[in-house]
């Protein structure tokens, strides 16, 4: 009565045949030399050669890295770039889980307007949103002009200068990098299995846990990666919205075009390089075992 | 010639030696002629000129590079400003592709410390009346801007506004919001002085009196990081006392904005202009810097941009009120200092360190 069918649409015993199923993109290599060549020659070759470079410098070795460990602007600098990451990637998830949520279940013009509203700033350029945040946080602010003539506050909020209105932009300009994926592994949820779930007893709170949140975990995961490195690197906003604080691009900057250290310049990019593909495995290992084996990029 | 012809003519095409050597000295004098091959070329057809573009490029424009093309018969591409990186990277890969750079002049020091620029030469251009400051041995100053003081005229105006960079940085006596540039080059000059460094003896700056001074107004510090930001900060009355450059506070005191500035103690910072090293047209390359130092064209050039000549005798050509724009006028520049761009290049990555450790502390 139940013949199990699997994915490939054969039947199991019939498939020990087929050692090498059919699969998309089998026997065509070749297609991927035009695309290597040019990651080799202008990524990974250029890359490379910034590895090398950091252990040149005055002395080959390892003084640019006893330097940044040593220093402890630069060394807090590093960790206070992935605290930063690490807060954005978890603000942003908080907020765009249910922003997906609601857009996932949406038809018709309410879909087509909120993915605008997603769409809409996702590109617009980032110096323009920074900018809009400047107009918003700044003591003469938007936000402080409500908050002071309100009564809330006798002070003005200094958001311009700790570092805190830099976080609230990058969250912002972050967003759709996590609702996106969110999104996509969101309408792939059949919602039948929750009803199913709501047959069997379970009650909301156990149906989310048990059932919707495993199911949206390769989008969480997706998200999260996707906005957790791309706040290591952030540029723009830190450079104009930091006010006392730094970023490690911003100081990347300062070491290879104004001080021309490039040693140094070097040697904090590979620390960043190293430091996200190793929370790049650690985070794909764990999310692969939560999952059920399915790691980030996957084709489902 | 038809095939026919050819056909026609081969049997008389018998070449002696006589008639060989004429025909390859022919070539010759054809190539010079045409501009083939390009080694038997006079001069170039183009150079190249990045430069920081925008008011500054039209002013060079007007001042310097159509006299020179209209002179020279050379054409001047500009393009966009090159940051040290580049000019470091074209020069070590033997690949310059740019005659002469405009550049900010701490940035050529230290390029010039790297030994990445050639040498400027002084045969070409007269000195007599140039200022001493601007004629280096690798860069030569074009222009005078300054770093000054500046404030929201609801807040202050022309008698309670700080007289000093002391008072500056007195949030005590001066009430009031504060920016600074989140660099550590200018702003330590500042400090310095707002911590009693004399201006005469700037050099070496007191770090320890820089940073009690930074120290005092933290609370009340706003960090700028481009220009067009510092102004803006000062016009939106986001601080009462701003830190600009007068270029940009000139544009926006002349387009209505309730902002005003003053040149007193007000700190010098310069363009250079800079031969990248190994550069292919240097003799026409250093003929097109001289252009630049000539007093009729520093005058045309004062009068479109607000940043002073490098040329004295320019002043001869302006009127009272155009020089009352310029920063080094003899009228303006009493009180104010030249920044020292060669004590950047050897100190700056330390003061640079320094000044980042005080941020994060």
């Amino acid at each position: 009565m139940t013949q199990v069918v699997n994915e490939a649409g054969f039947v199991p015993g019939a498939a020990r045949a087929w050692r090498k199923p059919w699969r998309p993109g089998r026997g065509n290599g070749f297609l991927l030399i035009a695309p290597l060549t040019l990651l080799c020659a202008l990524f990974v070759v250029p890359l490379a050669l910034v590895v090398v470079r950091s252990f040149s410098g005055p002395q080959p070795g390892l003084a640019q890295y006893i330097e940044i460990v040593s220093n402890p602007s630069t060394a807090w600098v590093v960790l206070y770039t992935f605290w930063t990451a690490l807060l954005v990637t978890a603000a942003t998830l908080l907020l765009s889980y249910p922003v997906a949520f609601t857009i996932s279940r949406a038809k018709g013009r309410l879909l087509t307007v909120c993915l605008a509203m997603v769409l809409i700033p996702f590109w617009t350029s980032t110096v323009i949103r920074t900018y809009g945040w400047i107009v918003i946080l700044q003591r003469r602010g938007i936000l402080n002009d409500i908050l002071v003539g309100s009564g809330l506050i006798d002070q003005p909020l200094r958001l311009m200068n700790d570092g805190s209105g830099m976080q609230i932009a990058m969250i912002h300009i972050m967003l759709p990098f996590m609702i996106l994926p969110l999104l996509s592994a969101m309408r792939g949820i059949d919602a039948n299995l929750m009803r199913a779930a709501s047959v069997l007893g379970a009650n909301p709170l156990r149906q989310f846990v048990h059932v919707y949140l495993p199911m949206s975990l390769p989008g969480v995961s997706a998200g999260c990666v996707l906005v957790f490195i791309s706040s290591l690197g952030f540029y723009i906003t830190p450079a104009l919205l930091g006010g006392q604080r730094t970023m490690i691009a911003v100081l990347i900057e300062q070491q290879a075009s104004r001080l021309l250290n490039w040693p140094l310049a070097s040697a904090l990019a590979t620390i960043l390089l190293v430091l996200t593909s190793a929370l790049f495995i650690i985070y794909e290992r764990l999310m692969a075992r939560l999952g059920g084996g399915k790691p980030v990029g996957e084709v489902q | 010639m038809t095939e026919i012809d050819s056909a026609k003519t081969f049997p008389r095409f018998k070449l002696n030696r006589r008639q060989l050597m004429t025909g390859i000295a022919g070539a010759g004098v054809a190539g010079a002629v045409t501009g083939f091959p390009s080694i038997l070329r006079a001069q170039p057809a183009q150079m190249t000129f990045p430069n920081s573009g925008g008011a500054l490029e039209e002013a060079f424009k007007k001042a310097y590079i159509e006299p020179y093309s209209a002179k020279s018969g050379i054409q001047i591409m500009t393009a966009p400003y090159m940051d040290m990186a580049r000019v470091k990277a074209m020069v070590e890969n033997n690949a310059v592709d740019v005659d002469v750079l405009d550049i900010d002049a701490t940035e050529a020091a230290t390029l010039a410390r790297e030994g990445l620029l050639e040498p400027i030469d002084y045969d070409m251009i007269d000195k007599s009346h140039l200022l001493p400051e601007a004629t280096r041995e690798h860069y030569v100053l074009v222009d005078v801007a300054a770093y000054v003081m500046a404030w929201n005229t609801k807040s202050f105006n022309q008698t309670t506004r700080p007289k000093t960079w002391a008072e500056y940085f007195d949030a005590a006596g001066k009430p009031g919001q504060r920016s600074l540039w989140k660099l550590a080059a200018q702003t330590m000059e500042a400090a310095a002085m707002g911590g009693g460094q004399a201006r005469g003896k700037l050099y070496p700056i007191d770090l320890d009196l820089a940073f009690k001074s930074l120290d005092r107004i933290k609370p009340n510090l706003t960090w700028w990081s481009s220009g067009a930001q510092s102004a803006q900060l000062l016009i939106d009355g986001e601080v009462d006392l701003g830190t600009s450059w007068n270029g940009r506070l000139f544009k926006a005191k002349g387009d209505g904005a309730a902002i005003d500035y003053t040149f007193d103690n007000a700190l010098y910072v310069c363009d250079a202009l800079v031969i990248p090293k190994g550069a292919k047209n240097k003799k026409q390359a250093m003929e097109f810097i001289a252009t630049f130092l000539d007093a009729q064209n520093q005058a045309v050039f004062s009068k479109t941009i607000p940043y002073g000549p490098v040329n004295t005798k320019a002043f001869e050509l302006l009127t009272t009120e155009e020089r009352g724009k310029l920063p080094n006028s003899p009228e303006n520049g009493k009180t104010a200092v030249f920044q020292d761009f060669d004590y950047w290049a050897s100190s700056g990555a330390a003061i640079f360190d320094r000044f980042n450790k005080w941020l994060v502390g």
